[in-house]
């Protein structure tokens, strides 16, 4: 109420629910009403700045270059080329498409690994075991660490010759995929990465939404004579699909943005098997310094993800 | 909500009191007076052993160097950001010889031949710079970096497996017999009797030899953890790799005309040798970096590497401390040509204080600074310090672990200049202003042919086609020749 009283019109109100209307009150001056309806604008002005700043500005500023060829490493000045990016984008860019479908790929086996794991995890950790908080501890630590360091270290862990993942596989199976150097594993090998950092986060979310669930379901289903299976599969499940929706919201969205345990493991290899279109974005905006092309890439990209986040969103709060 | 007067008043008060403090403090501002420069350079080894050589030069000349070690992988595109938006923020950045075209045309370094003209030829001698650098560091004639660091190409390998007498029979009776063979490989059965001994690699070799060789202990191992050869195949360095074969057997990316010449035959030629070569490397090949294969040189792994960096040195001679009778040597490349790489250092075209910075350049790249590195354990690139007694292990067998290789790199870098037409003094692609974007994309379509994902021939016609897209040769169809009006590099 507070807030949406200074968009009112005070000439509507009356003086006892609009104390500055009046000149002197307990003896303090006041605001007039002129310089009073200012307040409100000057107490967003630092949002407003914030989130033209940092969202706007740049947003405007991508949009701005999309329409010309700037590359930063060329001494000729960059002109306004139109919509010869975007055409140039949809027409030529095969290495493109091969991005998108690659991001896709990622995208979905990371969901398909980590939504059923997160969700079979957070159902052990809510039983109650001695210890779970240290459990709870345990598995969030991959979250807390820099993709980047660990990527390193996960790097090193494939490798054919010194890394420990190839000694366990081949001592289980008796054979072991050159994880990064085969283009058909190394997309697996960052799916699994992504996978054993990002499922703990899923994990969590999904347990506080168990620990919220009412018992009294659970207690008449009990007294019916339901199994285990019968209590997940028609009380926990249904009452857990918003919860589990939004964790997938939150996963896909970053999922195809991500970056950094592609640099360090993969470098997008070999070849292109792992060049995901963010990758595909560095790569042309950082190493190519095509900063026209790279805005207009990176714009379609945005509404790409807005798009979708938004339908998914939807569809969840359906759910 | 209600807000007073005194409360305007005071907001009012303080805004003026910060404006005058910020005005008061822009007045009478005193630059500080200490000299100092920053230098941008790769992590590491290398920063360790900068910040203690250039302790040396501020002592001597009172100029503080700041050394900014960033991590090789991001060193590029972080100092290339820098430059673009023409921040100074430093004044000296280290230059790969393959992106010192694109920097010099775009105006982003400080041309440093006047500075050169005008010191006195004991401090820079410029002319003692090997000559092949001295061709790639050049833009439109002006200089624009001046050496410090080379990583050019040769072989090293295991001369204790080579020496060995049993081994060599071994080699011998191998190669003698055509049945004890793969027949779909090459036959040795018409070779000169002396290819059918056991031979160190260099540059007398061809790749017929050496593939032969690496065949060989791959498959007549008796030790069965030994592959036949190091190659850096993974994504960062295995255009190296390829670079030297196709230059070893007379190709090249762009012919004298700048014509795409990277898809003919010498370029697939070269790619199908990489290709069988790797065959015979370890299976982790494929994700493998320098650091790798010295890694599998030290652990017995591997008997000799492909055209690899003779820099590693000093870290190729630890297998001696880690194999037990285990010999290391090195030569120059097989086929005779190998990556004419280095680091150089060039002036940030926004530095506040390039003279200052030359000093440092100056002094480093210098063959005072030169001699430092190279006692503390440097590739450098001057010939009178390669060529310096106290650095030659058999005048001075305690710099064995350090500069051994460093023959080979004199060696190495003469091949070039005795086996290289006119044309190709330097390279094309050298002066290339999107050389280093080519070189990126190389990367990639190497990396997806050696990883099966492409041939040779259709993996090279992808490299020639994205390095007329990278030109601008055409649109949307890019051409393999020049298009009229292409403004062709300045000559030197």
């Amino acid at each position: 109420m507070a807030t949406s009283t200074s968009r009112l019109n005070t000439k509507l109100i009356p003086a006892p629910f609009f104390p500055l209307a009046n000149k002197k009150i307990d003896g303090i001056s006041k605001m007039s009403i002129k310089t009073e309806k200012y307040v409100p604008y000057l107490l967003v002005l630092p949002a407003l700045v914030l989130v033209f700043g940092l969202t706007l500005y740049p947003l405007f500023h991508a949009l701005y270059y999309s329409t010309r060829d700037t590359d930063l490493t060329s001494p000729i000045p960059d002109t306004f080329i139109g919509i010869n990016n975007y055409r140039k984008m949809l027409n030529f860019d095969s290495t493109l498409s091969d991005a998108y479908v690659r991001s896709l790929t990622f995208t979905a086996g990371c969901l398909v690994l980590q939504i059923p794991l997160g969700l079979g995890i957070a159902l052990l950790l809510n039983r109650p075991i001695r210890g779970h908080k240290i459990f709870r501890a345990i598995f969030a630590m991959p979250l807390v660490v820099a993709p980047i360091a660990i990527g390193q270290i996960w790097r090193m862990m494939y490798h054919y010759e010194f890394g420990v993942i190839k000694y366990l596989v081949s001592s289980v199976f008796g054979t072991s995929p050159n994880w990064t150097a085969d283009p058909n594993w190394a997309m697996i090998s960052i799916i699994i990465y992504d996978t054993w950092q990002w499922t703990p986060f899923v994990a969590l979310i999904l347990l506080a939404g168990l620990q919220g669930l009412p018992p009294e379901p659970y207690e008449s289903a009990t007294i019916y004579g339901a199994s285990a299976f019968q209590k997940f599969r028609y009380i926990t499940l249904p009452k857990m699909r918003p919860l589990i929706g939004l964790a997938a919201i939150f996963r896909m969205i970053d999922t195809l943005k991500t970056w950094d345990p592609i640099w360090a493991i993969t470098w997008g290899g070999p070849g292109q098997a792992t060049e995901t279109l963010s990758y595909y974005l560095y790569r042309i905006g950082f190493r190519y310094f095509w900063v026209g092309y790279a805005s207009a890439v990176s714009l379609v990209f945005l509404y790409i993800v807005i798009v979708v986040s938004t339908v998914a969103l939807r569809k969840g709060a359906k759910l | 909500m209600t807000i007073s007067k005194k409360m305007i008043s005071a907001i009012a008060a303080i805004i003026i009191v910060i404006i005058i403090v910020a005005v008061v403090a822009v007045v009478y501002y005193k630059p500080p007076t200490e000299r100092k420069v920053t230098w941008a350079t790769i992590a590491g080894f290398y920063t360790d052993w900068a910040t203690k050589i250039s302790e040396n030069f501020t002592k001597k000349t009172g100029i503080k160097v700041e050394v900014i070690g960033i991590d090789y992988s991001v060193m590029y595109e972080k100092q290339m950001i820098e430059l673009a938006g023409k921040t100074g923020a430093y004044d000296i950045v280290t230059i790969e010889t393959m992106t010192l075209s694109e920097w010099a045309n775009a105006g982003w370094l400080k041309n440093l031949t006047p500075y050169i003209d005008k010191t006195p030829v004991a401090e820079i001698n410029y002319t003692d710079i090997l000559e092949h650098y001295r061709w790639v560091l050049k833009w439109g004639g002006k200089v624009y970096g001046l050496p410090y660091y080379t990583y050019d190409q040769g072989v090293h390998y295991r001369a204790d497996l080579f020496e060995n007498l049993t081994v060599k029979q071994w080699y011998h009776d191998w190669a003698a017999n055509p049945a004890l063979r793969d027949a779909k490989l090459e036959d040795l059965t018409n070779w000169p009797v002396v290819l059918k001994e056991l031979r160190k690699p260099n540059h007398q070799m061809n790749f017929s030899e050496f593939e032969n060789i690496a065949r060989f202990f791959y498959e007549e191992k008796r030790d069965p953890s030994l592959y036949g050869i190091g190659l850096m195949a993974g994504p960062v360095e295995s255009n190296d790799e390829w670079m030297a074969i196709m230059w070893s057997l007379g190709g090249d990316h762009f012919d004298a005309n700048y014509n795409i010449i990277v898809n003919a035959t010498e370029g697939v030629r070269a790619m199908e040798i990489y290709m069988r070569l790797l065959k015979f490397a370890p299976p982790g090949a494929l994700a493998s970096s320098y650091d790798e294969v010295v890694a599998q040189m030290q652990a017995g792994k591997i008997p000799m590497t492909g055209p690899f960096y003779l820099d590693q040195w000093p870290n190729m001679v630890k297998t001696e401390d880690k194999i037990s009778g285990a010999k290391m040597e090195c030569g120059t490349p097989v086929g005779g040509r190998g990556y004419i790489g280095c680091f150089a250092l060039g002036i940030d075209a926004a530095s506040k204080r390039p003279d200052d910075a030359w000093e440092f350049l100056k002094w480093l790249t210098g063959p005072e600074g030169q001699y430092s590195f190279a006692k503390g354990g440097g590739t450098t690139c001057r010939r009178s310090v390669l060529l310096n007694p106290e650095f030659d292990p058999v005048v001075n067998p305690a710099t064995r672990r350090y500069t051994a290789h460093y023959k080979a790199v004199w060696d190495a870098s003469q091949l070039w200049l005795q086996t290289a037409p006119t044309w190709q003094k330097p390279p094309r692609v050298f002066k290339i202003p999107v050389a280093g974007k080519m070189y990126l994309e190389t990367k990639i379509r190497i990396g997806a042919i050696a990883a099966g994902q492409a041939t040779p021939k259709g993996g090279m016609d992808q490299v020639a086609l994205a390095y007329a897209t990278i030109l601008g040769w055409g649109y949307p169809v890019p051409s393999m020749t020049p298009p009229t009006g292409w403004q062709r590099p300045p000559a030197d």
